[in-house]
């Protein structure tokens, strides 16, 4: 309706006018955008300055840029925690997403697409289950990873967890959409339930499976109770865990801020590579439960 | 003329005409299939899910009245962990610097999310899609990294001192310590809301707007009764996200405040609840970890049933 209406009304006139001045609106936006990114040149320079001069000039561009800091991160003894680290970092960020987004999309297929005794009663069971904090899991979950010897593993940092409910709510409202006529002539095709949700339905959803992964992975790599409480030993400590123990060990109990800035920087980096490439399934899967309430 | 086709297919399932009997078996093999296979699609999460959530839920509230170490024998002491909870200093001001970091964030949060996003929306911004990621970006710093750069930007010779012309210790003053990790809090937070309500905002007819304009309404008419009433289903679930993510806090204040080498390192008067989950666990004493966890599912509860109750009402 308003296609055809809209271009030909004049250019919203009256609306210009709807919050106050201009450039108000503007210095505010700009404001808070710089703010927003500031601490970002901090650790960005600071990652490249001494340590004298992080003392003297903590927040400009660094004026005889080194990349020392980063030497010292990631050689020596600890080098090899760091490599370790970041190591055991990807081997469990990676395994763990890939899981999440396959539990979420069949799960969320189901709910989207059949209907099945106790489909709604489970279903709102799980959304219910959205308000239990984490707190809740963490003494038993303790108790039973103790008894079955899967403390300080990698398993139990990449099974636990996957099955996200927000993830699978996500997936579920996005299939919904998908149009029933191409399963149903699958279906007549002869095609078996697998093959349909693999096949069909999957790529349809690439969307909000990719958006599903990305918040996925953006959560588990900047996990940092989960391992904190569950490994203990350097073999399978994430990057999360290792970082900030390591500027306390390393140096007694003087903490090295321009170590802590250049390894904040490497830590960042993975995440804001994912950011710059899929900011929109980012952002919109930071959203998709607001619009619905 | 979807359901023809529907309807059509069930009828004529191909091979059903040629060859009768054989078709009458595969068909019943596929009705069974047809029933069994939802079931089959959710069985992978929910059994993460019961393993991993719900089951460990349910024996942490069993947890919660007993005292249990571990490897001794688990003994039944009724309400005793949750008495020693409300009797323990330590938690109540846990307990206390939770709510802190709950309350005090809330405001320049959600109501600095809600103002940036209206400013991105009015039209008279220049290059409103450029903020939506320039203002979302610090969400996208793990809380340890945000944790480690604020530490590092509030330390005595740090940027936020040099820049202001302080001498706070922000790191080490007892009465600062809790104000950095809200200034840390509402930098890292703002963008989340702040993509939130600009989703919210979608909601919001321009017609409507327009239209409220043309008949005279000012700004802040249209923001009393069109935007408003329009975002109310948002702005409750940014507060019930928010208030679950503030009960919850952990990385934050221990990283940011945290002395050298603990896990839980920030001092008492800034450690939130989440510490005495985490200590008493690392401490053996299983029974009053849990019970730590299940008094702050209770308070989500009651607050989101607050928030609830209040934007119910408030509809009429």
């Amino acid at each position: 309706m308003s296609a055809v209406t809209a271009p030909a009304r004049p250019a919203r006139p009256v609306s210009q006018r709807w919050i106050g001045g201009r450039g108000a609106v503007n210095a505010l936006l700009l404001g808070a955008g710089a703010l927003a990114v500031y601490p970002y040149l901090v650790m960005l320079a600071g990652g490249f300055k001494t340590a004298g001069e992080l003392t003297t000039n903590p927040g400009g561009a660094p004026s005889h840029p080194t990349v020392g800091n980063f030497r010292h991160l990631f050689s020596g003894s600890t080098g090899s925690t760091m490599w370790r680290a970041l190591l055991n970092s990807v081997i469990v960020t990676v395994p763990f997403t890939a899981l999440t987004v396959l539990l979420c999309a069949m799960a969320g297929y189901a709910f989207a697409k059949y209907t099945f005794h106790g489909r709604n009663l489970i279903f709102g069971l799980l959304i219910a289950s959205m308000l239990v904090p984490v707190e809740v899991n963490i003494p038993t979950l303790y108790i039973m990873f103790t008894k079955i010897n899967w403390l300080d593993s990698y398993q139990v940092q990449i099974i636990p967890g996957t099955a996200s409910v927000l993830g699978m709510f996500m997936v579920r409202q996005y299939m919904r959409g998908l149009p029933d006529e191409v399963l149903e002539a699958a279906r007549v095709d002869g095609a078996g339930h697998w093959r349909i949700f693999w096949r069909i339905a999957l790529p349809m959803a690439a969307p909000v499976l990719g958006a599903v992964a990305v918040l996925t992975f953006v959560l588990k790599w900047s996990d940092y109770l989960w391992p904190l409480i569950m490994v203990s030993s350097p073999k399978y400590q994430p990057i999360m865990v290792a970082l900030p123990a390591l500027s306390t060990s390393a140096s007694g109990f003087i903490v090295s801020y321009e170590l802590l800035l250049a390894g904040s920087l490497i830590i960042t980096v993975p995440l804001l590579v994912v950011f710059l490439r899929f900011q929109n399934a980012l952002m919109n899967g930071t959203a998709a439960g607001a619009v619905r309430g | 003329m979807t359901v023809t086709r529907t309807v059509l297919a069930e009828h004529h399932p191909p091979g059903q005409l040629a060859q009768p009997v054989k078709a009458r078996s595969r068909r019943r093999r596929r009705r069974l299939g047809d029933t069994l296979a939802p079931y089959l699609f959710i069985a992978p999460f929910l059994v993460s899910f019961l393993l991993f959530f719900a089951l460990p839920s349910v024996f942490s509230i069993v947890l919660s009245f007993f005292r249990y170490n571990g490897y001794t024998a688990a003994r039944w002491i009724g309400l005793q962990n949750y008495r020693a909870l409300i009797e323990s200093p330590d938690f109540r001001q846990a307990l206390l610097n939770t709510l802190f970091y709950w309350l005090v964030p809330l405001i320049p949060l959600l109501g600095g999310a809600f103002l940036l996003a209206v400013a991105v929306r009015s039209k008279i911004a220049k290059w409103p899609s450029v903020y939506k990621p320039l203002i979302f970006v610090p969400q996208v710093m793990a809380p340890v990294a945000s944790a480690l750069v604020w530490r590092v930007m509030l330390s005595n010779d740090g940027v936020l001192n040099s820049v202001l012309g302080l001498h706070v210790n922000w790191l080490t003053d007892p009465h600062f310590l809790k104000w950095g990790v809200v200034l840390l809090l509402v930098w890292r937070g703002l963008g989340w809301y702040f993509v939130v309500f600009l989703a919210g905002l979608t909601s919001v007819p321009a017609e409507l707007l327009d239209a409220a304009a043309v008949d005279g309404a000012h700004a802040w008419a249209r923001m009393r009764y069109i935007i408003l009433p329009l975002m109310r289903p948002t702005i409750l679930f940014a507060l019930v996200i928010d208030t679950i993510a503030s009960l919850q806090l952990f990385t934050e204040p221990n990283l940011l405040v945290g002395g050298a080498g603990s896990t839980t390192g920030a001092p008492p008067s800034a450690a939130p609840v989440m510490n005495q989950v985490v200590d008493n666990v690392t401490g053996g004493q299983f029974g009053l970890a849990s019970a730590v966890g299940w008094l702050m599912f209770v308070a989500i509860g009651v607050f989101s049933l607050i928030q609830f109750r209040l934007f119910r009402e408030s509809r009429r």
